[in-house]
């Protein structure tokens, strides 16, 4: 039964062979077929089109007739002058120099004579003047039509929105819409119900309405297309640790954080404000220019967000005062605010100010954007960051014994932490107490956001030759050269390896954080003397106890 | 057998003649001009490619990973790009094998490119290297060494497959261009 499939199968795939052979021998030919849609219709004109260096050739008469343009030849000088509108263009045959209004302009490809007929570069000369023309590389077509007038929520969109007209359906640059009503990388669900024109997905005017909401509609009379898709914010709410802005339509928003109090912004493009919030904003503003407010903070707008407004270091001095008199558990969130920040597009700025600086995510609902707040941890006391090195996918240097410089790092970094955190005024911040990987930048980063005053990163070592060994202590800026001659001292003191000594050199972790900083290497996993003791949990208390030491001499000495 | 065999033989031609396809049909855009390729810089001549020789420095570690040995070596290439494969490949291998030791041994890269004074190297991400922190910085600076002789080397780059990476074995920060400063 099987068997007599075979052939079968072996026949479709020798036509499947045929057919892109053929395809491929046809279009390596100089006599390309390619369809002209002009005006949404198909035109057949007499000769037909070229395609040479890459460019579409049609007759004169398409250009005349198709995109009514008046087109006069000047027998003598062999040069068609070609006139729509205030627009005059003039193509001479066989010369890449072109006249437009009276400019020079440089074509790719020079007008030639085919069959008796002059033929003329279409896309240059329809851009010339003021034609939309594209390139559908799926079906050959060139699409030609008059360039409507687009308007987005009433004005001229910022970037050129194309339009490609082919039948009664107008055909829109999809991602370009998108992307200007605040949708940016939009996931269209049928773009198969588009075309790629010129690269870009176009997709009928109706479909782009039904996915993206709002409206769109094509005056074809006025040779219009007007795009409405405003978003209306219709409040913003705390919920505990999470903020929702509900909004009308989904739009994405621009957020990124101003410091001095900390607050995190949110600009919503082609967005407008209820009329219910434009009413109670201007009732919260009346209310605080007549009796002096609490909720001033609460309400009012966000217009005052820039940096230099002296209004807006005003208020946050009377509250930063307030705050100091009430030590007590602030909120994290300090006030919610709100504006109309531009009108000109339409922008809407959410304000969340806070307390506690504090990491954010942004999760679109249907309903609009929840704002989840992650606080980050208040210091304490004196802050040691403790960097076990490497760890998860990264095992670090190979030891003798096959094991794994990570767990090493590991283990000392946790007996560490365990005697740091013996000291009331230590706030001991570990990297990490698992075998779980972090990239580089994430130590340096949990230092630096914490505004630690030490980081401690450790480490052990490995060389091809196993004799070689010894203790090695790195610094990088010139903050860390104390601390590490201080841990160096204690650390050497208590491995007894050959002394390698205390070295300058740029490792990430040292060199990107701001605090005196140091990465140690206590031994050589790679020599079998140090593995052994490297390996023994007693030997790792040593090391332990070492830094620890190390670390309560320069706190006590050198702070 | 003979059959499945055949059927194999066809589908290989299918995705061959597919690939053809693919090139034989230059998708005429209309909307960019065409570049134009100005002439290869490098003509192909039929003339035999003449080597050329050049005595190269090569640094190494010592036998304690405590400082940078150089050796003199001598490679023949008939591209520039060659002269810069051919010192990386011998970056791991010490002609005193006793006394130096490479830091860049048994090294597999994606590429190595030449362009506007940067060298760029994309490493593949699974060289194991099995150096520390001291090893892994004197591995960065036996690189800077040897590829800063060549006075139109003015920084190295170092990706691994294809993309930046803070590091290559956990320490030195390659995230920037290797320069010649410091």
């Amino acid at each position: 039964m099987k068997r007599r499939f075979y052939p079968l199968l072996l026949a479709l795939l020798l036509v499947l062979l045929l057919i892109p052979g053929w395809a491929a021998a046809a279009s390596s030919a100089t006599e390309e077929t390619v369809s002209l849609m002009i005006g949404g219709q198909a035109v057949t004109p007499d000769v037909p089109p070229l395609i040479k260096s890459g460019r579409t050739l049609v007759p004169v008469r398409v250009i005349a007739e198709g995109l009514g343009a008046d087109v006069a030849w000047n027998e003598a000088t062999r040069t068609a002058v070609i006139t729509k509108g205030s627009q005059q263009l003039s193509l001479t045959l066989d010369s890449r120099t072109a006249q437009l209004n009276g400019k020079q302009v440089k074509l790719d490809t020079a007008p030639v004579i085919s069959q008796k007929r002059m033929l003329l570069p279409l896309r240059f000369v329809g851009e010339s003047l003021g034609i939309t023309v594209g390139w559908d590389s799926s079906s050959r077509t060139v699409i030609a039509n008059e360039t409507p007038q687009v308007t987005l929520n009433g004005r001229a969109p910022e970037k050129a929105i194309k339009l490609y007209q082919v039948s009664d359906t107008m055909y829109v640059a999809a991602d370009a819409v998108a992307e200007q009503v605040g949708q940016k990388g939009f996931a269209w669900s049928r773009p198969e119900r588009g075309m790629t024109i010129d690269s870009q997905l176009v997709l009928p005017l109706k479909q782009v309405e039904d996915e993206l909401g709002g409206s769109i509609d094509w005056n074809q009379k006025k040779n219009l297309v007007e795009i409405e898709r405003l978003n209306h914010l219709t409040g913003v709410e705390q919920d505990g640790d999470r903020v929702h802005i509900n909004m009308k339509l989904p739009v994405q928003a621009n957020a990124f954080v101003l410091t001095g109090p900390h607050r995190i912004v949110l600009d919503l493009p082609q967005t407008a404000l209820t009329d219910d919030l434009v009413e109670e904003l201007k009732q919260k503003e009346q209310a605080a220019s007549t009796g002096e407010s609490e909720d001033r903070q609460q309400a009012a707008s966000a217009d005052d967000e820039d940096e230099q407004s002296a209004e807006d270091s005003d208020s946050y001095n009377d509250e930063q005062q307030a705050a100091a008199s009430v030590p007590e558990e602030e909120p994290l969130i300090a006030s919610l605010r709100y504006s109309q920040y531009s009108a000109s597009p339409e922008t809407v700025r959410v304000v969340i100010e806070l307390n506690q600086k504090s990491a954010y995510n942004l999760a679109y609902t249907k309903d609009g954007i929840e704002v989840k707040l992650t606080p980050k941890p208040k210091k304490t006391g004196y802050l040691i960051v403790v960097d076990a090195g490497h760890g998860g996918k990264d095992p670090g240097t190979l030891g003798v014994a096959g094991n794994h410089e990570k767990d090493y790092n590991l283990a000392v970094a946790n007996k560490l932490i365990a005697l740091l955190k013996q000291y009331p005024e230590f706030q001991v911040v570990p990297v990490r107490t698992t075998d779980v990987f972090y990239e580089l930048s994430e130590r340096v980063a949990i230092a630096n956001e914490m505004d630690a005053d030490l980081f401690l990163s450790i480490h052990a070592n490995a060389f091809p030759k196993p004799t070689t060994g010894g203790t090695e202590t790195f610094y990088y800026n010139a903050n860390s050269k104390t601390f590490a001659q201080v841990v160096h001292k204690y650390l050497q003191g208590a491995t007894q390896f050959p002394d390698r000594g205390v070295k300058a050199s740029g490792f990430y972790v040292i060199k990107n954080t701001k605090m005196p900083a140091v990465l140690t290497e206590t031994g050589f996993l790679s020599n079998p003397q140090e593995n052994a003791l490297l390996t023994s949990s007693e030997f790792q208390d040593k090391i332990a106890k070492a830094l620890a030491a190390a670390i309560r001499e320069y706190y006590q000495s050198y702070q | 057998m003979k059959k499945s065999l055949m059927i194999g033989v066809a589908a290989f031609a299918v995705l061959l003649l597919a690939g053809c396809g693919q090139n034989a049909t230059p998708a005429p855009q209309p909307t960019t001009p065409v570049e134009q390729p100005s002439g290869n810089k490098t003509d192909p001549s039929t003339t035999e490619p003449t080597l050329k020789k050049q005595l190269v420095t090569v640094y190494y570690s010592d036998s304690d990973l405590m400082e940078l040995q150089k050796e003199e070596q001598e490679i023949s290439f008939a591209e520039d790009i060659e002269k810069y494969k051919k010192t990386l490949a011998l970056l791991g291998k010490p002609v005193k094998a006793d006394a130096h030791f490479p830091l860049w041994k048994d090294f597999q890269y994606h590429s190595l490119t030449f362009a506007d004074g940067t060298l760029t190297i994309d490493a593949d991400s699974k060289n194991q290297y099995n150096l520390g922190s001291s090893g892994e910085g004197m591995a960065v600076d036996s690189l800077k060494e040897t590829f800063f002789q060549f006075p139109e080397v003015k920084q190295i780059v170092i990706l691994e497959d294809g993309k930046k990476t803070e590091s290559l074995m956990g320490h030195v920060d390659i995230s920037q261009p290797l320069t010649r400063d410091k």
